[in-house]
């Protein structure tokens, strides 16, 4: 978009030029002019061409694409990996040679990332760099929230807290541990880190924190995740008061305290301006990959109302999106934000 | 006892009414109630099923952190809250390859299926089974139910982009990841059966005995009026006074009755004019009677006054004329003297006819002489060994009943005499309360009583009638026995107050 207006630019400086010289043309026929290059100019950046490449049509995949489209002039094409039938998608991408591919989700990245010779903008993939090899035609945004932030808008909604457990599989999260490790020694909080190599040892491991901590903090681990160790962990959150940190919404609705998670709207939208950038010339390795910029802490009133630590509350009115979710006969109300509506959000920086 | 109920079965309509209606009501229960009972086991059976269908299903819910983890603590609750349902004697939890994590059973239990080689491999099979179905399974046993479900996982979370991502948006893929199993008791069924049984016991006697009163008010309503009626005809029978049935409904027994009271005004109505010809025939015989001994006073007379003296100056003619005549005429004196002898014969015969005509000895004797005369007279006319115990019963009767009572008497020895052929008579005249009673039995060849009231007025002949009227005139009764070969007894029985009447 941004190159397109430059383009107008400086087409129009011509034509004036132009008019100026020959001093006796009317003010009518200026205007005609005037009127055909500014078609001409739209219809140059309307031949501007996005694919976007999603591996099915699920709700953030659409929320991340609608995002971005709002920030973006382009012509956005959609292609579905899982509605294209077999078909060869880099292949027909090669073909069409967009000017830009939109890769939304981790697969969609494994499969565009084959290309090199168009830029690629990536969304909603949580660890690009296990995908990527320094491919220097992709760029995006990734569903990473810094842990420092994490920690941060942990402390600051319960500030009580003196220690934190933290479960996580060393091969899938234990950079992230280590961050925590990092983060918490900053803050003066303990972290109770305990290594798990499978699902089935979560339970027990838990239990053996259950005395010592203050709060979980939930980490996005397969390993640690399952169905069965989700409801562990929200049965035990319950039993033995120690609220929940997650990382999604979907958790705090069921039960934890509270979470820091994307935005996929807004990451669309940050995505959308990476695009723009390259659109307008930039080289697809010029514009740095970056981390989710906006963070919406969401918190579960009720739990909050329950907890034995105490809860900032101010941080809980200023929670200014209310959502009410029917959940097994219960109203469960579930308030969210973003961080940057904290007055401390300048410290999350 | 039996024959006595079948006979009141027979006989009584509202015994019989009763015990149809009873029968039928008794048919009908039992029918709805082995309805009853059969549905409610397939009911009972079906809850019972579904029951525990659900409770493998909680079961299997309840364990998956267990059963995931292999966390015995973690399954103890799961377990626990299945096992304290009463019917549940056993709980089974196994991972995925069968091994057992945890096993509550009831204590006491005897189980015949032990687990055994084949058991193992049996269960092996039950689980590649739910594998395949990946829902609960039913065994049946004996004395169980078993109940077997794959412990499900819901998603598998294969990328982390996808722990942030709501469950619906991602393609759902389950997995087993073990079982569980239960085993419940079959008795609870009979048990349960047993009780209901026991209501439907209690519910249905009471539902009988007020059925019972119910069929007995019923028999009894439609029985009552038809007794009623079965009352008047038995009177009507017996000639005793009916009163109008009251008619109570409009239906067959109402219009029944009707009929029965039209008929009963019309019997009773016939019945006076039947007493009032029969008083006016009993009249009219009385006369006839009393006309009949007037007549033979009166031949008596004449045979007694007139014949008797003409005769007796017919013989004093014949001995002048046997004076009168010479010696030499002693043919016609022969003649006279045998004429003579004649006429005395005649004289003797006119004083007897007189005499049976009118019972002069009566007036002379009294009843109970002219009974023994009569008797003895009549053993002189004729061959009869004749037995006679006459008590004394002068002065019981007046002089008109006398005369009857020796007609009857004297009519009973003629018929004798007539008809019997008998060899033997037996009289006795005794007293009995107030009553005297002459009893006349024969041995003679008797008769067909039945076959003579059969016959008609002009074939029975006048002498048992006369004896009736003549016993009715006199306030008493003639009651007569005979069978073929086995003689006769006539009983007359006359009151002694009761000595009205009038000839």
């Amino acid at each position: 978009m941004g190159n397109a207006k430059i383009s107008f630019k400086a087409d129009f400086r011509l034509n004036i030029k132009r008019k100026c010289e020959s001093r006796n043309t009317r003010p009518r026929v200026l205007f005609s002019i005037i009127f055909i290059i500014l078609l001409w100019a739209l219809s140059v950046e309307a031949r501007q061409e996005i694919v976007a490449v999603q591996s099915s049509r699920i709700a953030p995949y659409e929320e991340a694409l609608k995002g971005f489209k709002s920030v973006s002039n382009a012509v956005v094409s959609r292609l579905v990996i899982s509605e294209s039938g077999g078909a060869d998608v880099v292949k027909e991408l090669r073909a069409r040679r967009p000017d830009i591919i939109l890769a939304i989700g981790p697969d969609a990245l494994s499969l565009v990332k084959r290309i090199k010779d168009l830029p690629v903008v990536y969304l909603m993939v949580l660890n690009p760099h296990t995908i990527l090899s320094q491919e220097e035609n992709i760029t995006g945004v990734s569903m990473h929230i810094p842990i420092e932030r994490q920690l941060f808008s942990l402390i600051n909604v319960l500030p009580d807290i003196k220690t934190i457990g933290l479960l996580y599989d060393p091969d899938k999260t234990g950079h992230l541990a280590d961050k925590a490790r990092i983060a918490a020694a900053i803050n003066g909080v303990v972290l109770v880190a305990g290594q798990v190599h499978n699902s089935g040892v979560v339970p027990s491991a838990l239990m053996e924190m259950k005395e010592k901590i203050d709060v979980f903090w939930m980490l996005p681990d397969t390993t640690l995740i399952t169905p069965e160790t989700i409801e562990f962990m929200l049965l035990f959150s319950l039993e033995h008061n120690i609220p929940i940190l997650a990382f999604s919404e979907k958790y705090v609705e069921l039960g934890a305290l509270m979470s820091i998670g994307i935005d996929a709207f807004d990451m669309g939208a940050q995505a959308g301006e990476m695009a723009a950038a390259i659109l307008s010339g930039i080289k697809a390795h010029k514009v740095a990959q970056a981390d989710a910029r906006l963070a919406v802490v969401s918190i579960n009133q009720q739990i909050a109302r329950k907890a034995v630590i105490s809860v900032n509350q101010k941080i809980v009115h200023k929670l200014n999106v209310p959502i009410n979710e029917k959940i097994m006969g219960t109203t469960r109300i579930v308030k969210r934000g973003t961080i940057n509506e904290f007055k401390f959000h300048e410290g999350l920086q | 006892m039996n024959l006595n109920f079948m006979k009141a079965f027979n006989e009584n309509f509202a015994i019989k009414v009763f015990v149809k209606l009873a029968v039928f009501i008794v048919t009908i229960y039992c029918c709805l109630s082995i309805f009853f009972i059969h549905n409610q086991r397939k009911t009972l059976t079906d809850s019972l099923i579904h029951k525990g269908h659900l409770l493998v299903g909680i079961l299997a819910h309840n364990s998956r952190i267990g059963v995931f983890s292999e966390n015995l603590e973690l399954l103890n609750a799961p377990a626990d809250g299945v096992f304290q349902q009463d019917a549940v004697l056993q709980v089974i939890i196994c991972n995925l390859e069968g091994k057992v994590l945890k096993k509550l059973e009831r204590p006491g239990t005897y189980w015949p299926e032990k687990q055994t080689t084949a058991d193992r491999k049996n269960n092996r099979h039950l689980f590649a089974d739910l594998k395949q179905a990946g829902s609960s399974v039913l065994r049946e046993n004996r004395d169980t139910f078993e109940f077997w479900k794959p412990v499900m996982t819901g998603l598998h979370y294969m990328q982390e982009e996808a722990l942030f991502f709501r469950d619906e948006y991602l393609q759902r893929r389950n997995r087993i990841i073990g079982f569980v199993g239960i085993t419940v008791d079959k008795k609870i069924l009979s048990k349960q059966l047993n009780d209901l049984l026991f209501q439907s016991i209690l519910i249905g006697t009471l539902f009988l005995l007020l059925s019972a009163g119910v069929a007995y008010l019923v028999s009894r309503g439609i029985t009552r009026p038809l007794n009623r009626l079965t009352d008047g005809v038995k009177a009507l029978g017996k000639g005793s006074t009916v009163d109008m049935l009251p008619v109570e409904t409009d239906d067959e027994i109402g219009k029944l009755a009707q009929a029965f009271n039209a008929m009963t005004q019309s019997l009773q109505a016939r019945e006076v004019e039947l007493r009032k010809s029969e008083e006016r025939l009993r009249v009219l015989s009385s006369k006839l009677l009393q006309a009949q001994e007037e007549e033979r006073k009166r031949l008596a007379i004449e045979l007694h006054d007139e014949l008797g003296q003409d005769l007796a100056l017919l013989k004093l003619r014949l001995r002048s004329i046997t004076r009168k005549l010479a010696e030499h005429q002693a043919a016609l004196i022969k003649d006279c003297q045998e004429t003579s002898r004649y006429v005395d014969e005649i004289i003797e015969n006119v004083r007897r006819l007189s005499r049976d005509l009118s019972p002069s000895v009566l007036k002379d004797l009294g009843l109970t002489a002219a009974l023994r005369w009569q008797v003895e007279n009549f053993a002189k006319q004729h061959s009869f060994k004749i037995s006679l115990d006459v008590q004394d019963i002068d002065h019981l009767f007046s002089e008109d009943v006398q005369i009857n009572l020796y007609r009857i008497f004297q009519e009973t020895l003629t018929n004798i005499v007539k008809h019997a052929l008998a060899k033997n008579i037996f009289i006795t005249v005794e007293q009995q309360n107030r009553q005297i009673v002459f009893v006349v039995e024969d041995d003679g060849k008797g008769f067909d009583l039945n076959g003579l009231i059969s016959r008609g007025a002009a074939d029975k002949g006048m002498g048992l009638a006369t004896m009736r009227e003549r016993s009715y005139m006199v306030g008493g009764t003639c009651d007569v026995w005979s069978k073929p070969d086995r003689g006769t007894r006539i009983t007359l029985t006359v009151p002694i107050e009761n000595t009205g009447g009038s000839i």
